[in-house]
């Protein structure tokens, strides 16, 4: 990688964003991710002009049809055509996944670092209380949030992300005790950092790779959360599209219609896994030691 | 409690640059309280090199995290220009921290692994909001230049450098706010022995082109040696000895400083010098042993040592020891 090379030697102050997607470019699986899940945002974005028909619009075809040219993907049971419901379904969908995480990992992140870095009595009193989060099940978890706050989309992203928070937390705090203890920690406050400084730019940027690889992972299991809150009408209401409601509407078809279940369960599990190989990608780029 | 000690050797008269009175940090554990440095004074003159010996585990880098509060003393005072550093505010402290820095032992954990030597060099200015972005930069570029660094290796990450010049970057961060004193501690020993000369002349160069106050805790006394105008040797959270260098190498007084100067392999002696080997570990921290801490391996002990603590009494010359032999040590 000769080019590289030069491009480090330069004198020139390069901007670490810059830096990073150098890094990035390399590995092409990350890269290919990275495209996939650009393309699927795209695809919320422009989904009034992708989609053949309307998302709800029941009878634009013969009930639970299999796929044909006229509706790639088939019809499901009120005869709505499959692939607009998919492709609308992605502006929910990842929406609520991205979000949901970000909240999760953000909050999650953030604590651990805290409790990680300053120990003591924090470090009990928050542990603790992400030990309660951790003891009652995500699912009923994010049900009693969602009925204490009531039933629309921000509160459903809010309590998936909350229920997520406690595993963020924990895998951070692991790393952040790990880094606590070395050198640099010190030197920084000895040049006058601040903790809030040493937290958010020193324990966190060392504590990157467990959070990346947890959020990848959870985004999948974020959309499925949503799923199960929609599925008990405390989420998004029936008739609006999403992935996850998509999937366990088709689970009473599944032996007569399995199209119903495939195709939304196949694109979950690509964003999941350009999600990943994206997101393995972002952690190497993130380490400066782990470049040749 | 003790006499201020002004050695020959000091460059001016003027009031010290740093005072320590009776600094005590003890830490606790499990098992009682480690009396880590148990009532240390000590002053240090404007332009001069203290140099901190002793063995591990005696303190000397607590010694030195205490005076820039990287932890908190138990009790005790460090005046600095004539404020104790101590008692100071959060706000005040964060600016006295313009004045103090510190050199870390370890340069491969001292530095942060994601950030670049330009980064690591650039930080203490950015905290403090010295100047523009671009007066910043330059500052990290001549920083760079006064260390001995390529300006090439700016982007670099800590990964990519050798210990040398990792350790450049740890002096150039300390550098950077132009301070008037820095603990040194232990920063050769973990480099290699050319490596060790190179940083130690560089340490030096620079103290004389930017008049710096060194503290430099160290447990080689060839090194301390080389560097220091006066010598305090630690032994299990005390000072046992304070003196002039030179007088220190000629006439070293306290038993235990004997022990340890005999144990250093040198070519050429002054005098015939018998290898003193001291019995037994060091006693534990936790449970210090009473009167002299040092009389459970001292060679001349007396019935009063176990009795009694010795003070740091000043034997002549500048030249302070605390032994109770004091007048029949030379």
């Amino acid at each position: 990688m000769p080019v590289k090379k030069d491009a480090v030697k330069k004198d020139r102050r390069q901007s670490q964003i810059g830096e990073i997607w150098r890094r990035l470019r390399v590995n092409k699986g990350a890269v290919a991710g990275l495209c996939v899940i650009l393309l699927l945002t795209a695809m919320a974005v422009f989904a009034p002009w992708l989609a053949p028909y309307g998302p709800n619009k029941m009878n634009a075809g013969p009930r639970l049809a299999a796929s044909s040219l006229k509706h790639p993907l088939g019809t499901d049971s009120f005869g709505r055509d499959q692939l607009s419901r998919v492709i609308y379904g992605a502006r929910i969908s990842l929406y609520v996944g991205f979000i949901a995480v970000g909240i999760g990992a953000v909050c999650g992140g953030f604590i651990g670092a805290v409790v990680g870095y300053y120990g003591g009595r924090i470090d009990n009193i928050l542990m603790r209380l992400m030990d309660v989060l951790l003891a009652v099940p995500q699912t009923i978890l994010a049900i009693a949030i969602v009925g204490a706050l009531g039933a629309n989309l921000v509160n459903l992203m809010i309590a998936v992300g909350v229920s997520q928070i406690p595993r963020y937390a924990r895998i951070v705090r692991a790393s952040a005790l790990s880094v606590r203890g070395q050198e640099f920690i010190e030197a920084a406050r000895a040049i006058g950092a601040s903790d809030l400084r040493i937290i958010v730019e020193n324990i966190l940027p060392n504590c990157m790779a467990p959070i990346i690889v947890q959020s990848t992972l959870g985004v999948a299991s974020a959309i499925l959360s949503a799923a199960a809150l929609s599925f008990l009408g405390l989420g998004i209401q029936p008739p609006t599209p999403e992935w996850g409601s998509m999937l366990s509407l088709g689970r009473q078809y599944m032996r007569n219609a399995p199209h119903l279940t495939f195709y939304p369960g196949l694109i979950i599990a690509v964003v999941v896994l350009s999600l990943n190989i994206f997101g393995d990608g972002l952690r190497d780029a993130l380490d400066p030691r782990l470049r040749q | 409690m003790n006499q201020t000690v002004n050695g020959t050797v000091n460059r001016n008269e003027r009031d010290p640059l740093l005072e320590v009175r009776d600094l005590v940090r003890h830490f606790k554990v499990g098992t009682g309280v480690v009396h880590a440095v148990d009532g240390i004074s000590f002053s240090i003159m404007e332009g001069e090199t203290l140099g901190l010996v002793g063995e591990s585990g005696c303190g000397k880098s607590t010694t030195g995290r205490v005076l820039l509060r990287l932890t908190e003393a138990t009790s005790g005072s460090v005046t600095y220009r004539g404020k104790n550093v101590l008692t100071l505010g959060r706000a005040e402290m964060t600016a006295m921290r313009r004045e103090m820095q510190i050199i870390f032992q370890d340069p491969f954990s001292s530095i942060d692994p994601r950030r670049t030597v330009g980064d690591t060099i650039g930080k203490p200015l950015y905290i403090h909001r010295v100047g523009t972005k671009q007066e910043r930069e330059e500052r990290v570029d001549h920083l760079m230049e006064l260390v001995g660094l390529s300006p090439r290796l700016y982007n670099k990450y800590p990964h990519e450098l050798d210990g040398g010049r990792r350790q450049r970057v740890g002096i150039a961060r300390a550098l950077a706010l132009s301070p008037g004193f820095i603990v040194c501690d232990e920063p050769v020993s973990a480099l290699d022995v050319s490596i060790q000369a190179q940083i130690l002349n560089l340490l030096e160069e620079l103290q004389q082109t930017m008049k710096l106050t060194y503290l430099f805790i160290s447990h080689d006394l060839s090194v301390i040696r080389h560097l220091s105008d006066r010598i305090a040797v630690m032994y299990l959270g005390k000072i046992v000895e304070l003196s002039p260098t030179s007088d220190f190498f000629r006439n070293t007084l306290h038993p235990y400083a004997q022990a340890l100067l005999s144990a250093v392999p040198v070519a050429k002696l002054h005098r015939a010098r018998e290898r003193i080997i001291l019995a037994g570990g060091v006693p534990s921290p936790v449970n210090p042993p009473s009167g002299c801490r040092f009389h459970t391996r001292c060679r001349c002990k007396m019935p009063i040592c176990p009795e009694q603590e010795p003070e740091l009494l000043d034997a002549g010359g500048g030249h302070a020891v605390a032994c109770h032999r004091i007048h029949t040590l030379s």
